[in-house]
């Protein structure tokens, strides 16, 4: 009896010690684009991507950080303006952090405009007293002269408060302490953050006065459950002891309210008392001076959202970093090349000596080796050029102003503005730009977002373009002239597809997808001063190494298989010729042939191997054996009968064809449709059967 | 009353009512756009149909449907 009490105490200490040697649970929460993913990749390592504008973190991450021995958890939840609203982030963070008891709540405020982020701590400490207020963006509060006095802020909120500047590493040691400090401390503070209307209050009391569960807080529980907006059922389920006493509590409460005429009222009433509430502590510890400080973001803003220059300058902008991407890749990617054509004799050497059979070198070398170097040679100086310029455009905070300078075009395709911030994460690539629709509320435009994706060229598309161009559209040009009709050309590509995006949207918009453009609000971040530095590591070791990565591992068994393809013969045929002939009158209809097809469709899994894959193929119909750079492809293709309605032909279905596989399985994930999955595909693919069976016929007419 | 829309660029005002329905009214009570907030309009787009404010320290983007439901009066 002695025994089992004992066994009974020791687990109960057991249960008090537990948190303290696995660590403890820190959820992270904050206003959209205030630094959280910084904080969240600095304390624990992780390479989460960040970036100046809303939204970035579309699903949640966790990862974990050592502080004095304890390994803690922290969880990055997504960025939301408060956790009253129906949106789906705003309910993933609060069930999160009412429902899942993390031991801290680490909320991350812009210190420039604490007011607005003072909503979402009050909202958060309604929830739980295990709050640590982190004052992010210290450094731009500094520079816009606006003073806090987190002294006073602590002992208004009795919460610790952290000043920090995350991104360049400072109070990160003061962060962990705090977090620390407020796992060790116990606060029982279970005073009412806010005082709402009297009749109000009346109707919280009584519900509260009904829930006898001491295990949760009755006050937020009491909120909800008289919320008009909230599914009530979520947080009865989570009720210990009589449901039908609350729920009968609930009801009495909520009739009360609607005979005194407030409860249709009920949100704003709460946002109200919480917005003066901010107002009154923010008024207490900030000091302002702050007549200038938007002065010269103002300035940029007044150029680059200007009525006539501002579309102007976007493309210019966009041309800027095609220039820079086609004139700077071109050497490394001849070294690169170089290099790969030197090892591949000494491969050839070397498996010689080794003595491997024939046709295992050949699937080696002219397989798998020849298409990963091409992959290599062509994809990496053009990616790591382009992603770095890319992310510090995003960095600096100007893409939003992208959006908000297309948005009538938006608007006018009945979609949202937002569409134009997922288009640009599409030039990176298309899978990420289909996660990122997330950040558009709306499900009929988040599907418009989705399935228009594609029609921005990811950049597994661009370096085949780049290709393309050099080879047959500006030879005739001398330097410097060839690299800036090659921009030209891409700049117009590109615009064809951004172009297409708005008439498919406009199109889905009158049929599939009937509705009016929902509300919505742009938020435009002030201007920051990119990270030259971290954004060049990170862009080249997170997104191009992983992209590139990615290629490769498609394209090893690629080249493998298609050099199989290529060489195993049936009647005297190779079964790669037997495919593409059978492909080859419906390609010559498009104005292409049955090779380029097939690659496209062998492409599938990943868009790089598209032209290692036709060099392969033509190259077995043995015309050439080498080729070091592009001119020498070039006569590999004007062999095999290319002309430049070829050339155009092959730009224009990279461009408009079916997303890649990556692509597709994020689609159906992000819809939890097949449906929209194929209709994903058959939309580009039918609009780019038309286009190309239109250049195809004109030019055959013309007979050009 | 003149409504968010028509207020001219640069010129502060002050919120009297916000009338838009639904789920929008939540998120800009949560951008701080309700009664008795001052708010002022910086930027238009070139389609006019998207204006940037500033409110509380942010630079929030509307559409014209958005803020030609919300009452302003100017500010002297």
């Amino acid at each position: 009896m002695l025994f089992s009490k004992l066994i009974e105490v020791n687990e109960e200490i057991n249960e008090l010690y537990k948190n303290e040697e696995e660590g403890y649970t820190v959820a992270l929460i904050g206003n959209p684009n205030v630094g959280k993913s910084t904080v969240f990749n600095t304390l624990t390592g992780m390479k989460q991507h960040t970036g100046n504008w809303p939204g970035k973190t579309v699903s949640l991450a966790s990862g974990t950080y050592v502080f004095q021995n304890k390994n803690n958890e922290m969880i990055d939840l997504p960025g939301t303006y408060s956790l009253l609203a129906h949106s789906k982030e705003e309910e993933v963070t609060r069930n999160y952090i009412c429902f899942e008891k993390c031991d801290v709540c680490l909320v991350v405020c812009d210190a420039t405009c604490l007011e607005r982020n003072m909503n979402l701590v009050l909202q958060t400490m309604e929830i739980t007293n295990r709050v640590v207020l982190c004052l992010n963006l210290m450094d731009e509060a500094e520079r816009k002269e606006i003073h806090i006095d987190e002294k006073k802020l602590e002992k208004l909120l009795g919460v610790d408060v952290v000043k920090m500047s995350a991104r360049n590493h400072i109070g990160f040691e003061e962060l962990k302490q705090a977090i620390a400090h407020t796992v060790r401390i116990q606060r029982f503070h279970t005073h009412e953050i806010v005082t709402y209307e009297p009749h109000l209050e009346a109707a919280l009391k009584k519900i509260e006065a009904a829930l006898c569960d001491e295990s949760i807080n009755k006050r937020f529980y009491a909120l909800k459950l008289l919320d008009p907006q909230v599914d009530k059922e979520d947080y009865y389920h989570q009720l210990n002891g009589d449901r039908e006493k609350v729920r009968i509590a609930v009801g009495e409460a909520i009739e009360e309210l609607e005979e005194q005429g407030i409860y249709e009222h009920y949100e704003e009433l709460i946002v109200k008392e919480l917005s003066k509430k901010a107002k009154d502590i923010v008024d207490k510890c900030i000091m302002f001076n702050n007549a200038h400080y938007y002065e010269r973001d103002l300035k940029i803003d007044r150029i680059v959202t200007h009525k006539i220059y501002g579309v102007l300058i976007m493309i210019a902008l966009l041309s800027v970093i095609f220039w820079i991407t086609i004139s700077g890749a071109n050497i490394p990617s001849q070294i690169l090349s170089d290099a790969f054509g030197t090892m591949e004799g000494v491969l050839s050497n070397f498996l010689h000596t080794i003595k491997v059979s024939d046709w295992l070198h050949d699937i080696l070398v002219l397989g798998v080796y020849k298409t990963t170097g091409w992959v290599v040679a062509v994809m990496l100086p053009p990616m790591a050029i382009f992603f770095p310029l890319f992310t510090l455009l995003e960095d600096f905070g100007y893409l939003p102003r992208i959006a908000f300078n297309l948005d009538g075009y938006f608007q006018k395709a009945k979609a949202c503005g937002k569409q134009a911030l997922t288009m640009c994460m599409g030039f990176g690539c298309n899978a990420v730009g289909v996660s990122g629709c997330r950040i558009i509320d709306s499900p009929r435009e988040r599907l418009l977002a989705i399935l228009t994706n594609n029609f921005v060229p990811c950049n597994g598309r661009f370096p085949t373009l780049i290709a393309i161009i050099s080879m047959f559209f500006t030879g005739m040009f001398l330097a410097p002239w060839n690299g800036i009709v090659s921009t030209l050309i891409l700049t117009s590509v590109i615009l064809l597809g951004i172009w297409l995006t708005f008439r498919v949207s406009s199109l889905l918009s009158r049929t599939l997808l009937k509705g009016v453009p929902s509300s919505f609000t742009l938020e435009l971040p002030p201007y920051r001063k990119p990270q030259f530095g971290k954004v060049i590591v990170r862009s080249v070791f997170d997104r191009t190494l992983f992209v590139l990565g990615r290629a490769i591992s498609v394209a090893v068994p690629a080249g493998a298989f298609i050099w199989l393809l290529a060489n195993v013969q049936i009647q005297d045929v190779t079964l790669l010729a037997h495919i593409s002939s059978f492909l080859d009158p419906f390609a010559q209809l498009l104005g292409l042939d049955g090779v380029i097809l097939l690659a496209f469709i062998l492409g599938f899994p990943a868009n790089e191997i598209v032209v290692p894959i036709m060099i392969m193929a033509y190259m077995s119909n043995g015309y050439m054996i080498e080729f070091e750079n592009l001119m020498e492809l070039k006569e590999l293709l004007l062999a095999n009968g290319w002309t430049w309605v070829t050339a155009v032909c092959t730009m224009l279905f990279s461009l408009i064809h079916w997303p890649c596989a990556t692509t597709c399985l994020t689609i159906r994930k992000e819809t939890g449709s097949w449906k929209w999955t194929i209709l994903s595909i058959l939309i580009p693919t039918v609009i780019g059967c038309i286009v190309c069976a239109f250049v195809a016929a004109t030019s055959r007419l013309l007979f050009l | 009353m003149k409504t968010l829309h028509d207020l001219p660029i640069a010129q502060e005002g002050i919120i009297q009512e916000v009338h838009n329905p639904g789920t929008i009214k939540r998120r800009l009570l949560d951008l701080g756009i309700l009664k008795g907030s001052s708010i002022c309009p910086m930027l238009e787009n070139a389609t006019h149909d998207m204006r940037a404010y500033m409110i509380k320290g942010a630079l929030i983007a509307l559409r014209s449907s958005e803020s030609s439901l919300i009452e302003v009066e100017e500010r002297r």
